[in-house]
């Protein structure tokens, strides 16, 4: 119930921005930030009170996994169209709800089960609420970063290509340690708690480490060559779209350890 | 004209160099990701017929076991090194506070990570086995590990809850390993380059022991071992030792001597009771016999036949007995048997042996069998430890948390920059 008001809230900030995403003034939409933010609460609000239930940290199904995306998406959101450098990207606020809502709608779908099931055995430990709760963070800035390298590839003017990969790149510089923690070193903590190896090669880790790769040659190119290429946003592309493999494809695809994630 | 060596140096130390080595490891990365690693020629042969040849030809079914992969991370963290040593004393070079050692934390880190992740490859061993009630094995170094209560929690839905095993550790069994070495078994560590791959592992463990596990097998317990022997352990592990009984349970392993075990999987052993004329009481494992005047009884197999209903009452629920290989998955995905068996009874089947003859025998409880009367199912819980030895763990949770730190330090600056 919660999720599916949020999920409504969202849908009206959407429709909103895309007025005023049409729009040629500069005029700002006083609506939307604040629908973002009220949906991104109730969604974290759900996650709280599933923890509740269950006497342990939500994040240990598809859905909540998702729910917990979408509501941090909604949040980020509100920052951006908060931060005063970046509150003109009106587009990038679009695209990240419209992320948020794919989100949600994945969350209600029967790839996801919504019903709450407290952790098996595996799953009780705090490291593992610290390598979902980073990684998920993590990717929830590559989201944003993902929406602006797209917006960057499209955009016909100077200015807005540059405000654009300024965004992006600022996106997967926050959210590169986030996940680095998270994904990879709290992880690999985990499993060795658990299951007695940091590391085994296992589908998911692979793909984490190749999101990882791919986001390490992002930064290292962007070192390299300041003068922002078009190379740049398809790496930030391609990073999202193998993280998103890494969360979707591999669950569906690949059995292996995360089979429960 | 630049020297060589010098050319050398910069070559080494580009960053250009790291871009590209990254780019290379990504690249097989997802030649690791998405062919299957480890598996038997025929499996790529039927799931990749027109690549299969060239999958094995390349070394693609062991990608991060690779030469070419070994050999990029090799430069790789050359590279890394060189560049570290070199922004190092850039860095020094500065007045205090402009120094930046975010990436030198973050990129040593990845250096010490490198090393430990070596160490681990080259010595880490690990077996898995199995311990009931009373049950003992003998460590590598001797010492004598027993399970005194096993205790598993499940959810009403089936699915567990928790597993928990209180063990001792009889260390002064260690000073007669050698002599006692039939017994308790002593399970035989094994090494693997990534656990659940199918390669052939090297066996590592030391001579002398009783080996019963190797990577991927269950192992047998110390059944040789009586209970009784195994009541006796607390005491003197405790005053041994310096330390009573611990509980191991998953997420939360025992560390003794630069060994570590682990809370694996849970499972049962099914038996089946019988009862002889005289009242006492057998109990029979799977293949399994009991002698009698003429012959013998083998327990062969539980069978689950439909029940055909008699009365309009609800068909009673039968507890499906379990099987040391079903109960082995760690994360069961179905409710348990009761539930699902409400419409089937479960019966014994047995090998008969009388007067030179023998004939297979259904019995459900109560029937006779032989000389003797089948009284039912009996399960014993089992506890699935693992004990690994990993001497390259301590570098690498070492080279992480300097990762860890060097990243954050390296680009924190940028959340300021947000909202800047």
């Amino acid at each position: 119930m919660i999720s599916t008001i949020a999920f409504a809230l969202l849908l009206v900030g959407m429709a909103v921005q895309a007025v005023y995403l049409f729009r040629k003034d500069e005029a700002r939409d006083p609506a939307s930030p604040w629908l973002s933010l009220a949906a991104g609460i109730l969604l974290i609000a759900e996650i709280v009170r599933r923890s509740f239930e269950i006497r342990f940290v939500a994040l240990t199904s598809m859905f909540e996994a998702l729910v917990f995306m979408a509501g941090l998406i909604a949040l980020l959101v509100f920052a951006i169209r908060r931060a005063a450098r970046f509150r003109a990207e009106r587009a990038i606020a679009f695209g990240a709800t419209a992320l948020a809502i794919v989100f949600l709608a994945l969350a209600s779908s029967p790839l996801a089960p919504s019903e709450v099931r407290p952790p098996v055995p595996a799953l009780q430990s705090g490291w593992l609420v610290l390598h979902v709760s980073f990684t998920f963070i993590g990717e929830v800035f590559f989201a944003a970063g993902f929406v602006a390298a797209i917006l960057q590839l499209a955009a016909k003017d100077e200015e807005k290509r540059r405000n654009r990969d300024r965004l992006a790149y600022t996106c997967i510089a926050i959210g590169y340690p986030i996940f680095t923690a998270g994904a990879l070193v709290f992880g690999a903590v985990w499993a060795e708690k658990a299951w007695g190896v940091w590391w085994s090669w296992d589908p998911k880790e692979t793909w984490a480490l190749i999101t990882w790769l791919t986001y390490t040659a992002y930064l290292h190119f962007r070192l390299v060559r300041k003068n922002t290429s078009k190379v740049m946003p398809i790496l930030v592309i391609a990073g999202f779209l193998v993280a998103m493999f890494t969360f979707f494809g591999v669950n569906f695809l690949m059995a292996g350890l995360h089979s429960y994630a | 004209m630049k020297k060589l060596s010098d050319t050398l140096y910069d070559a080494l130390r580009s960053i250009k160099l790291a871009a590209v080595l990254i780019a290379l490891i990504a690249l097989l990365a997802v030649a690791g990701g998405v062919i299957p690693q480890g598996r038997q020629a025929s499996f790529y042969a039927e799931h990749f017929p027109r690549a299969s040849a060239a999958i094995l030809a390349l070394g693609l079914d062991k990608v991060f076991t690779g030469i070419p992969f070994l050999a990029i991370v090799a430069v790789f963290t050359v590279n890394l090194t060189v560049c570290t040593f070199h922004r190092l004393a850039r860095e020094l070079g500065k007045p205090r506070r402009d120094r930046r050692h975010g990436p030198d934390l973050l990129h040593a880190g990845l250096i010490v990570f490198i090393f430990g992740s070596l160490l681990t490859a080259r010595t880490r061993t690990e077996a898995i086995f199995f311990l009931g009630r009373g049950d003992s094995v003998r460590l590598p170094d001797g010492a004598t590990l027993s399970a005194l209560e096993l205790r598993e929690e499940r959810y009403p839905d089936g699915r567990p809850k928790s597993w928990e095993t209180s063990l001792t550790i009889d260390a002064a069994t260690a000073a007669g390993r050698g002599a006692a070495g039939l017994s308790p078994a002593t399970p035989k560590l094994s090494q693997g380059p990534q656990e659940g791959y199918g390669e052939d592992f090297d066996t590592l463990g030391e001579a002398g022991y009783v080996g019963a596990a190797t990577e991927g097998q269950t192992g047998l317990p110390g059944k040789a071992a009586p209970a009784a022997a195994a009541a006796a352990v607390p005491a003197a592990g405790a005053a041994k030792t310096g330390a009573g009984a611990k509980t191991v349970r998953v997420n939360s392993p025992l560390r003794y001597k630069g060994y570590t075990i682990y809370q694996q999987s849970w499972s049962a052993d099914t038996r089946v009771s019988l009862r002889d004329p005289a009242g006492m009481g057998v109990r029979l494992e799977r293949g399994e016999r009991a002698q009698t005047l003429g012959g013998f009884v083998l327990y062969m197999a539980a069978v689950a036949t439909p029940k055909i209903e008699t009365s309009p009452k609800p068909a009673q629920a039968v507890a499906a007995p379990k099987t040391a290989q079903a109960a082995e998955a760690p994360e069961p995905t179905s409710s348990p048997a009761p539930a699902a068996s409400s419409a089937v009874e479960h019966a014994a089947i047995f090998l008969l042996a009388e007067g030179g003859k023998q004939a297979s025998v259904k019995a459900a409880k109560g029937d006779k069998v032989g000389p003797f009367t089948f009284e039912g199912f009996e399960e014993e819980p089992l506890s699935g430890l693992k004990i690994v030895r990993d001497p390259g763990y301590p570098a690498v949770a070492a080279g992480l948390a300097l990762v860890v730190l060097g990243v954050f330090l390296t680009y924190l600056r940028r959340l300021k920059g947000m909202f800047a």
